[in-house]
């Protein structure tokens, strides 16, 4: 069926475009004249028609144009969009020049809102949006980090300093279970993500941030949708031709204070440490892995509009370094996006091709770990020129053989394809047909030579890898639009069909004992051990797909700007639900009242906008994988059975059936105040919502036998989340050469784990553990519990050291029992585990300022997050001195007058408070005048930095720790250390 | 221009008509098989039934498995904290001391295991009972579901009993039985099928003899069970498989434990592994020091840390050969180089020496303890995993079986006899240290039970109140490291009531594992085995 539609589609096109060909002038007399701007610049593209007939051409480059017109009589309309319609009569004239003026109510300021956008005063949900001045500036790394603290209630962090880390992005709590709890991403309407496009290809990111805002997109759109449109031609845009650029360097933000050479040899001196471990060098092994990083981004765009014809093509190039070896990220990105009008203006026809290419290197926290923890008086090398190893040593490895001796190459291509044809049979209607392709594919092939670890220690003999993956998603939409004004009402309405299909495949191949390096994995059949069916290689293949079909339906209606109501409807069908549960209803309404518009505040001078709005909507979302509603039999490809002559293959059931497995749901109300006062000095939001997430998916203990496996994935947990955001804009000072506006940014989330059960599935316990310490401690770290936050950590409360009666001055951990009693940690059972803190900020706060003075602009980003615990793994790991590797300086710090004794343990002792605020970026830039220069039309350098300063009582490298899934607040040990950015940019348009 | 608009709106139509239609949204899936692709083809029969053999290898060896359950708690085999970790959140620590609860994970990794077993059993019991000529594999099959719940039965005492008649019930939730019951069960399914189960010998695969041994296993431990001793029907049970099975002690003790064991004469009952084609035998990993490693020129650093307790290590007779199950000295490299310790930096140019002394369970040196070395660890192995099979139950097993009913039934020279034709093998240097009596067999144990720290003991209990301790001793010389002493220990009444190394009696409930919680949440018709 698809190749079906994608013909008739093609068909189509072709019809259209043959026919509109056909057009013929006759010429009688030649009126000349120049269409004018407002600025009384030549306007391109204006239409200038014939009245009453369809005879016209359009202004060129400079606004001029030349019309054949029957006599005197003839009356030219010019018409141009955005701008008023002028009728000129042409009488005696041969030389007409025209000046339009702009229509004011088509430059008013609209949101986008899905499947189409909505004029700014006639909100009624909670959306924000953000606009390219507003944005981050400086580098990043992708179209998240713009956002950082410039709206209230979406938290963004990177929290790893990797060159191709994606950016954390939470909206109002955390949502989920199992689930991500991350919004959607469209852009331009599809599914993406932040790294999708260049950030300087982006026009406007909206945020949908309530339910009655983002029902539209039904079982996509319960943890909100950010709405990414990217840069188009407008109708009479010269060409234009914009470049920026930038260079930038990092360090890092900063170093755990592991011992040195030198530390370690006066540890020796004060007998703290064994003489036998200092090897007679003196290595920096962090230093050995990093570089001062140069990273480049260079963007450069061409848009170009008439009103018939317009065009955008945007090329970008990004290379980033990272600050260690191998950790290089280098994209490109090339879009182009073509719009026609036809036959009268009757039919729209868009193209649009998006092409992203990334190449990353292979750079992972093993290898930092094992910079940190190797003994910095240990060489990188033996004189014969091998990499020093010790092979004994457990999980102990050369940092700088691991990278290399280990060859990585990864990448990632995306290729975007949409089509689209709008026809208007009537003025105000749309009907808009889309049809859009997602490619993406990644390539990754590794190989470890003879001299790596692999070898040296395991005997591997060379390790290849290759893999292959790829997604297809096919994307339909079907929209009919209609607006229409009469008198005082205003009428909208919109009608669609969307349909999506997405295929997931990969494949892999993994060898080892090859008889050459020469090969790196470009030979992977040469290797033995896959011949020889050696465990550690094998072969792999893979595919999953699923559907989402919608139908959906908008209204609104608005009268004499004072009150408006918008509600929505979508009835949505997901393959991934059980045969039971297929299709939801996803309904929403708001309404909004401008206060301000009313009769008794037209006096009130103070106030030049004030409204009410309050929402309620319904949405969902899908957090299971394909397939997980059928009872399921994989066959083992580890596990054969021996049927007294040979190995067969054997079925194993992996999954019980699940006939109502469904969406995960939130129901969500939105009380909001949006004010403008003082001449829009102060302006502002307030926001209040209330989220019921139902339905949550969790894995339920089911008896076996009867049930063919113990969990059944089943929807019956509920969550909610509460909570108040506040933006607030400031304009301080506004005076000719100076201007200082201010935002400030406040949001708040309670979040509480209503019930894991429902009547169906029930849990016996009310509460599950999640996270994990890892190898040796192997705890978990967090514990999920009815009637609590999630996110809360669970462990032993320390409360000190006892001595040692054996060894004098050496002590191990005291923890506080069940019942409060004291008792050393060897005595404890599971039971004496406690709540000690919460990984989830509770509020948050950001501070944005813009300054100008003449010629010079500066932007300052401050953002923090507040009252909230992190779970200090390094120095959990690392702060002991039992550990044979390399640790912290802090190790042999003394605990209650004792040095600590006990092994790596999960205790109170390293979770520490995370609050912090952070002088997250602060840019100054210079504008050059641009009557100064015939080059180009505006220039402008600038300098940044960021993640400048961070105030925090938090020991370890950045307070900035994962807040995504079930165990928020782990500040893992191996995690890439986050950066210190400066930037040097220009920004030219010609 | 109209005609352009008809096309429009037909061309719209079409698309329209076509969407509409589009709104199917059932699943395929592409590298699972969902319950309607199944089918009857005895390809995937056997394949559906398959695992109720390979789940043994998870059974025993997967992480966490019965292996450890069963010689953990015991006074034969400790996993202490270690400079490389082994701490795991105290779960080693727990079943050292007993003080598991619900949660403990190899008790409920036990659980899951088998009752995973017993569900594809019922699931393939019902469906070739329907079918004709294939009475001799539902046998097969239930005499192999008698075994499982035999490994309940010991371990939990108190579970649901489940068959293939509840897999067709609609909304069954299984309801919790008596160990009485459960013993009732397996008992009667085993007599049930006897005649009919095969007495052939097909590898690795249940048959007459194997059932005939869990028979005797359940007799053996009917005064634990159920609380009235069976020794006259254990002993009918392994004096048929010594008269009728045409098994053979092997000469050599050790080649029951060999990379290629297969051929071994002893072999009733064996969990069919392979390095690569089965569940990993990792034991290896868990118990090596790291640098041995390069011992056995394996090609995945070991992580180990299980060792064994001293105080059982100095039962043995010095001339026993069954001492070589432990991995002990100065350690070599292949290449006949020392291999060093490597955690204690001032012990990296000390030689790694497995030490018959250890700390505590909460703290030892990275070189102390012997280590488990009863089955041969190939040399070169790629991954972490070796290929010798496991015999669940061996000739010597049955023999002994005999010997102990003898011994209990008053007629302690017969069975020092077979103790003797045992320990034959084992003394082949010394051969005159081979024979006891039947007066020492009725002796106490030489185990020098109490607390113990570094090499002296806290706490001094002894062995010699013991009854038939000598016989236990000699059950522990034979069956070390081969998931028999929680059993024993519990049959001779120490299991509950002594102390080793760091462990202390910690209440006679001890003696069965508490239902696992993840059963308990899954299930509210079970409760808590009793004292927990």
């Amino acid at each position: 069926m698809k190749e079906t539609f994608t013909k008739q589609v093609f068909r189509l096109t072709l019809y259209i475009v043959l026919l509109t060909a056909a057009n013929n002038v006759f010429a009688q007399q030649t009126v000349r004249g120049t269409v004018l701007s407002e600025a009384d610049e030549g306007m391109p593209g204006v239409n200038v028609v014939l009245k009453g007939t369809t005879t016209g051409t359009t202004t060129d480059s400079n606004g001029r144009f030349s019309i054949s017109v029957p006599g005197p009589e003839a009356v030219l309309v010019v018409s141009f969009v955005g701008y008023n319609t002028e009728e000129i009569t042409v009488g005696s004239q041969s030389q007409v020049d025209v000046k339009l003026t702009p229509d004011i109510a088509s430059l008013q300021e609209v949101v986008v809102i899905g499947y189409g956008t909505q004029r700014k005063q006639d909100v009624t949900t909670a959306v924000a949006q953000v606009k390219p001045d507003e944005f981050v500036p400086g580098a990043v790394r992708n179209a998240g980090e713009l956002l950082r603290g410039k709206v209230a209630g979406l938290t963004l962090s990177t929290s790893s300093g990797d060159p191709d880390a994606g950016t954390e992005i939470l909206l109002r709590g955390i949502t989920s279970i199992y689930g991500s709890s991350s919004p959607l991403v469209l852009v331009d309407g599809y599914p993406g993500d932040m790294n999708s496009i260049s950030p300087n290809d982006i026009e406007s990111i909206d945020v949908l941030k309530d339910a009655s805002a983002s029902a539209i997109y039904g079982t996509r759109g319960k943890n909100g949708v950010i709405l990414i449109t990217t840069k188009k031609a407008k109708a009479g845009l010269q060409p234009t031709i914009e470049y920026s650029g930038y260079v930038a360097t990092e360090r890092f933000n900063r170093k755990a204070k592991f011992m040195n050479a030198s530390d370690v040899r006066a540890r020796i001196g004060e007998g703290l440490i064994d003489g036998a471990y200092d090897k007679g060098s003196s290595t920096d092994w962090l230093d050995e892995i990093s570089r001062a990083p140069i990273n480049h981004f260079h963007n450069i765009s061409l848009r170009s509009g008439t009103e018939r014809t317009q065009y955008a093509v945007n090329a970008s190039y990004q290379l980033a370094d990272g600050m260690f070896l191998a950790s290089d990220n280098e994209e490109f990105k090339l879009r182009m996006d073509v719009t026609q009008y036809l036959i009268a203006d009757k039919l729209k026809m868009n193209v649009n091709v998006l092409k992203g290419l990334q190449k990353y290197g292979g750079f992972n926290g093993w290898t930092y770990r094992q910079a940190l923890i190797r003994n910095p008086t240990s060489s990188v090398k033996e004189a014969d020129g091998n990499w020093s190893e010790e092979p004994a040593q457990f999980q102990y490895e050369n940092p700088l053989a691991l990278i290399k001796e280990q060859i990585y190459d990864n990448k990632s291509q995306w290729t975007w394809l949409t089509g689209s044809v709008s026809y208007f049979p009537v003025d105000n209607l749309e009907l808009k047909i889309v049809g859009s392709q997602h490619q993406w594919s990644n390539e990754t092939g590794t190989y470890q030579t003879k001299k790596h670890i692999s070898n040296a220690r395991d005997s591997k003999n060379g390790v290849a890898y290759i893999e292959n993956s790829a997604v297809v998603e096919n994307y339909l939409d079907l929209t009919a639009d209609y607006t229409k004004t009469i008198g005082l009402h205003r009428i909208t309405g919109l009608l669609g069909y969307s349909y999506i299909d997405y295929a997931n495949t990969a494949s892999s191949i993994s060898n080892f004992d090859f008889p050459t390096d020469n090969f790196s994995y470009h030979s992977i059949e040469q290797g033995r051990a896959l011949r020889q069916g050696l465990s550690g290689s094998g072969v792999d293949s893979y595919k999953a797909d699923w559907k989402l079909i919608g139908f959906f339906g908008r209204v609104g209606y608005g009268f004499n700007d004072k009150y408006n109501l918008l509600a929505s409807l979508r009835y949505e069908g997901s393959s991934r639900f059980g045969a039971d549960n297929k299709w939801g209803l996803f309904p929403s309404i708001s309404a909004g009242w401008t206060i301000s518009n009313e009769a008794f505040l037209s006096d009130v001078t103070v106030i030049n906008m004030l409204k009410l709005r309050v929402g309620y909507g319904r949405t969902g979302s899908i957090s299971t994988d394909p397939y997980a509603s059928l009872t399921r039999y994989a066959y083992s490809s580890s596990q054969f059975y021996f049927n007294g002559k040979d190995w067969v293959s054997i079925l194993q059931p992996v999954a019980n059936p699940n006939p109502d497995l469904g969406w995960e749901t939130n129901i969500e109300y939105n009380f909001g105040l949006d004010f403008s006062l003082l001449q829009n000095r102060v302006s502002g939001t307030i926001d209040y919502y209330d989220r019921t997430l139902e339905d949550l998916v969790f894995d339920y203990p089911v008896p076996v036998p009867p049930n063919l496996v113990g969990t059944t994935r089943a929807n019956a947990a509920t969550m909610t989340n509460r909570g108040v955001e506040i933006a607030l804009n400031i304009i301080p000072v506004q005076s000719g050469k100076f201007e200082w506006s201010t935002n400030f940014n406040y949001s708040l989330n309670k979040n509480k784990l209503t019930s894991l059960s429902n009547d169906k599935f029930k849990v016996e316990n009310d509460f599950f553990y999640a996270g994990y310490t890892g190898d040796p401690i192997q705890l978990s770290t967090h514990k999920i519990q009815e009637g609590k936050a999630i996110g809360s950590f669970f462990g032993y409360k320390s409360v000190g050291l006892e001595e040692d009666p054996d060894n004098a001055g050496e002590g191990k951990w005291l923890v506080e029992g069940a019942n409060g009693e004291i008792k050393s940690i060897e005595d404890v059972t599971e039971d004496d585990r406690q709540i000690l803190g919460n990984g989830l900020p509770q509020w948050y706060l950001a501070w944005n300022n813009y300054l100008r003075y003449g010629n010079f602009d500066m932007s300052i980003t401050m953002r923090g997050a507040f009252d909230y615990q992190i779970l200090n793994f390094q120095r959990m790991f690392y702060e002991n001195p039992t550990i044979v590797y390399n640790k912290l300086n802090s190790a042999y710090d003394k605990i209650d007058g004792l040095t600590l004794a006990s092994p790596q343990s999960y205790v109170s002792y390293y979770i520490e408070d995370g609050d912090f605020w952070k002088i997250d970026n602060v840019t100054l830039g210079y504008n050059f005048n641009p009557s100064n220069s015939k080059a180009f039309r505006k220039a402008r350098v600038y300098i940044s930095g960021s993640n400048l300063a961070t105030i925090t009582g938090y020991k370890g490298i950045d307070p900035e720790v994962t807040r995504l899934g079930l165990a928020p607040g782990n500040d893992d040990r191996d995690k890439y250390p986050t950066t210190r950015t400066f930037t040097l940019g220009v920004n030219l348009t010609f | 221009m109209k005609a352009i608009n008809r096309n429009i709106y037909i061309a719209s139509f079409v698309f329209l008509s076509m969407v509409c239609s589009c709104t199917d949204l059932d699943e395929t899936p592409h590298d699972v098989l969902t319950q309607d692709d199944l089918g009857n083809s005895p390809e995937i029969l056997q394949a559906l039934t398959a695992p109720v053999y390979t789940s043994l290898t998870n059974v025993m060896f997967g992480w966490h498995g019965y292996f450890d359950l069963q010689e953990e708690c015991s006074d034969v085999i400790v996993t202490p904290a270690r400079p490389n970790g082994w701490v795991d959140g105290g779960t080693y620590r727990a079943l050292h001391m007993h003080t598991w609860n619900s949660f403990q994970s190899q008790p409920a990794s036990l659980w899951n295991r088998v009752y995973g077993a017993l569900n594809i059993l019922n699931t393939s019991i019902g469906t070739y009972k329907n079918m004709a000529n294939v009475e001799g594999l539902v046998a097969e099959l239930r005499a192999l579901r008698a075994f499982y719940y035999y490994l309940l039965l010991d371990n939990f005492g108190n579970v649901p009993i489940v068959t293939e008649d509840d897999v067709t019930k609609t909304n069954f939730v299984p309801e919790q039985s008596t160990r009485a019951e459960v013993f009732d069960f397996v008992e009667t399914e085993l007599l049930e099928v006897m005649p009919i189960l095969s007495k052939e010998k097909v590898y690795g695969k249940m048959n007459h003899w194997a059932a005939r041994m869990v028979l005797a296993k359940i007799y053996l431990n009917a005064e634990v069970y159920i609380g009235e001793t069976m020794w006259d029907e254990a002993l009918e049970q392994v004096e048929d498989i010594e008269a009728n099975g045409g098994f053979t002690l092997e000469s050599n003790y050790h080649s029951n434990f060999v990379v290629e064991n297969e051929s071994s004469g002893e072999q009733i009952f064996s969990i069919v592994f392979d390095a690569t084609r089965s569940g990993w035998f990792h034991y290896p990993w868990k118990t090596l020091h790291p640098s041995s490693g390069a011992t056995y020129e394996l090609g995945s650093q070991p992580w180990g840390g299980s060792c064994a307790i001293p105080q059982f290590i100095d039962t043995y007779d010095e001339d026993d050969s069954r001492l070589n199950i432990w991995i002990r000295g100065p350690q070599f490299a292949s290449d006949g180089s020392p291999i060093y310790n490597i955690f204690d930096p001032a012990l990296e140019d000390v030689q790694l020496n497995y030490t018959k002394q250890i700390g505590h369970i909460d703290e030892t040196q990275e070189y102390e303890g012997y280590r488990i070395g009863k089955f041969e660890i190939e040399r070169g192995v790629a991954g972490t995993a070796i290929s010798n099979d496991v015999p669940f139950f061996r000739y010597a097993d049955a023999l002994m079986i005999k010997a102990e009913c003898l011994l209990r039934k008053g007629q302690a020279d017969a069975a020092a006899a077979i103790v003797t034709e045992l320990r034959a093998r084992a003394f082949v240097a010394a051969p005159d240290k081979a024979e006891v009596t039947g007066s020492e067999l009725q002796q106490g144990s030489k185990y020098n039970y109490g607390t113990y720290k570094n090499g002296v003991m806290l706490t001094t209990e002894g062995g010699a109140d013991i009854q038939y301790g000598r016989f236990l001793d000699e059950l522990g010389y034979e069956f070390a490291a081969e998931f028999h002493r929680r059993q024993d220990l519990i049959r001779f009444g120490v299991f509950t009531s002594k102390s080793w190394l760091s462990h202390i009696p910690n209440g006679d409930h001890r003696a069965i594992f508490d239902i696992p919680q993840s059963a308990l949440d899954a299930n509210p018709n079970l409760s808590h085995n009793p004292g927990y």
